[in-house]
């Protein structure tokens, strides 16, 4: 920094290190304010809902189209060989719906008989459009692009693919923000399909390159457990809906404490690729209010 | 005020690519980080007050966007551009090692802050899984991106701010 001889025409201009000291004040107070109070941003968020997401809308929009066109270019015959196939899956699939209907039927009828008739093919769901990825390699979120406007409420559960995806953090106007289970940050009570025992699932990054996350607290007594079983939401979370499909026990190991049982799990979705999503509008914590 | 006005609409597109082009082309879901870049080169290019600013602006976007802790990202921006406008005064355009040098010093800086204040303070030990999972990908990724986008940004420099316009013909 060299001395600075000011004209007597020139404004006078405060040193950069004032401003870096004054902003990073600034910031820590804001920083204080939302960490300790939970006051809540939105009036930046509506600068973002009415600047930013409209352009990502565009650009997911189009992004998207031009990866739908990229899979027309395939040749025919990697289509017909295809098609065959899948026309014999066609065939094993409709009978096997078949039986399963006929189960159904069988189920619907012995569930109205204990009068418990809510599964979650039940729950009231909206789709939506991922419109952006995470700002940097160590968090998991997303956006959608649907907002409060469109009746969305932080703690919504997101499905896609067939399974959990995670659950909404934050809202604005149109646009809301989607934590991911496998975010690092990110823990869903859950439980074993088969067997019913209770476990708790946290996304990790460092073993997400591999593709799957940690589960732990698993009792040790639970020894019908075996690897490959159905992992699903618990019915004693707060957040989450019980029955959505987590994901498959990977890998099992007893803690050195030899009380419980931690490992890995696959997760059911493919996160990688995620393009449209289905949101839970109904908050499963509504009745309390 | 033209400058702010280059500024931002450079931020605002870097911010786009970041977070909606990226992720489509990423490689196991690494996505270079421009933002870091830019804000880099902002300080080095037009002195540590303008990298101050776009830190700050650029800081901002990223905080609305992403992590609960509000003002984390804000403060980590500003520094780098603040610290990198000390190389303002020693720095040609043309010449693209000594941007590239800075370009990953700054990259790894972020990365480390962000693990040591994200990561390391919730007991996160796996340091090495995370550096050679995400730290090292990252900074290869952004520095490949970097040589498409620093000359972008150079021309940018040249032709609208007709800045050291001597040196670069």
């Amino acid at each position: 920094m060299s001395p600075y001889v000011r004209k007597p025409d020139e404004k006078y201009k405060l040193p950069t290190k004032y401003w870096l000291l004054i902003l990073s004040a600034i910031s820590t107070i804001l920083m204080l304010l939302t960490f300790v109070f939970n006051l809540s941003l939105s009036p930046l968020n509506f600068i973002v809902s009415y600047t930013i997401i409209p352009m990502q809308k565009g650009i997911s929009v189009v992004g998207d189209s031009i990866y739908q066109k990229k899979e027309t270019f395939k040749t025919v015959n990697e289509l017909v060989d295809k098609n065959n196939e899948l026309m014999k899956q066609v065939d094993e699939l409709t009978y096997e719906n078949n039986m399963l209907l006929q189960e159904k039927y069988e189920l619907n009828s012995l569930r109205k008989l204990y009068e418990l008739d809510q599964t979650y093919s039940d729950y009231p769901k909206v789709g939506a459009r991922v419109i952006s990825g995470s700002t940097n390699n160590w968090f998991s979120s997303f956006i959608i692009d649907k907002g409060s406007d469109d009746g969305m409420k932080v703690g919504m559960n997101v499905l896609g693919g067939g399974g959990l995806v995670g659950r909404i953090t934050e809202t604005g106007k149109n646009w809301s923000r989607v934590l991911s289970i496998i975010d690092d940050t990110s823990n869903v009570s859950c439980m074993v399909l088969s067997t019913n025992d209770h476990l708790m699932v946290q996304g990790n990054l460092s073993t997400m390159d591999n593709g799957y996350i940690t589960f732990s607290q698993l009792s040790g007594n639970a020894t019908n457990v075996t690897v490959g079983d159905k992992v699903v939401t618990s019915n004693i979370s707060d957040i989450y809906w019980p029955g959505i499909q987590v994901g498959n026990i990977y890998f099992m190991e007893k803690d050195s404490n030899q009380l419980s049982i931690s490992g890995y799990i696959t997760p059911s979705v493919s996160f990688e690729h995620l393009s449209e999503v289905l949101v839970i509008t109904e908050l499963k914590n509504q009745l309390e209010d | 005020m033209k400058r702010f006005i280059v500024n931002l609409i450079i931020i605002i597109i870097c911010f786009l690519f970041q977070t909606t082009i990226f992720p489509m082309i990423s490689v196991k879901s690494i996505i270079p980080n421009i933002m870091v870049v830019f804000v880099a080169c902002a300080g080095f290019m037009q002195g540590s007050r303008y990298g101050l600013l776009v830190g700050f602006a650029s800081g901002l976007l990223m905080d609305i966007y992403s992590f609960d802790i509000f003002g984390f990202y804000t403060i980590l921006y500003m520094i780098i551009g603040f610290t990198n406008g000390f190389i303002h005064n020693y720095f040609y355009l043309k010449d693209f090692k000594t941007p590239a040098l800075l370009i990953t010093l700054t990259n790894i800086f972020t990365s480390l802050s962000i693990y040591v204040v994200l990561f390391l303070f919730r007991a996160k030990f796996e340091f090495l899984d995370y550096l050679i999972n995400i730290i090292i990908p990252e900074i290869a990724f952004t520095l490949l991106i970097s040589v498409i986008f620093y000359p972008l940004l150079w021309l940018v420099e040249a032709n609208i701010f007709e800045k050291k316009k001597s040196e670069s013909q």
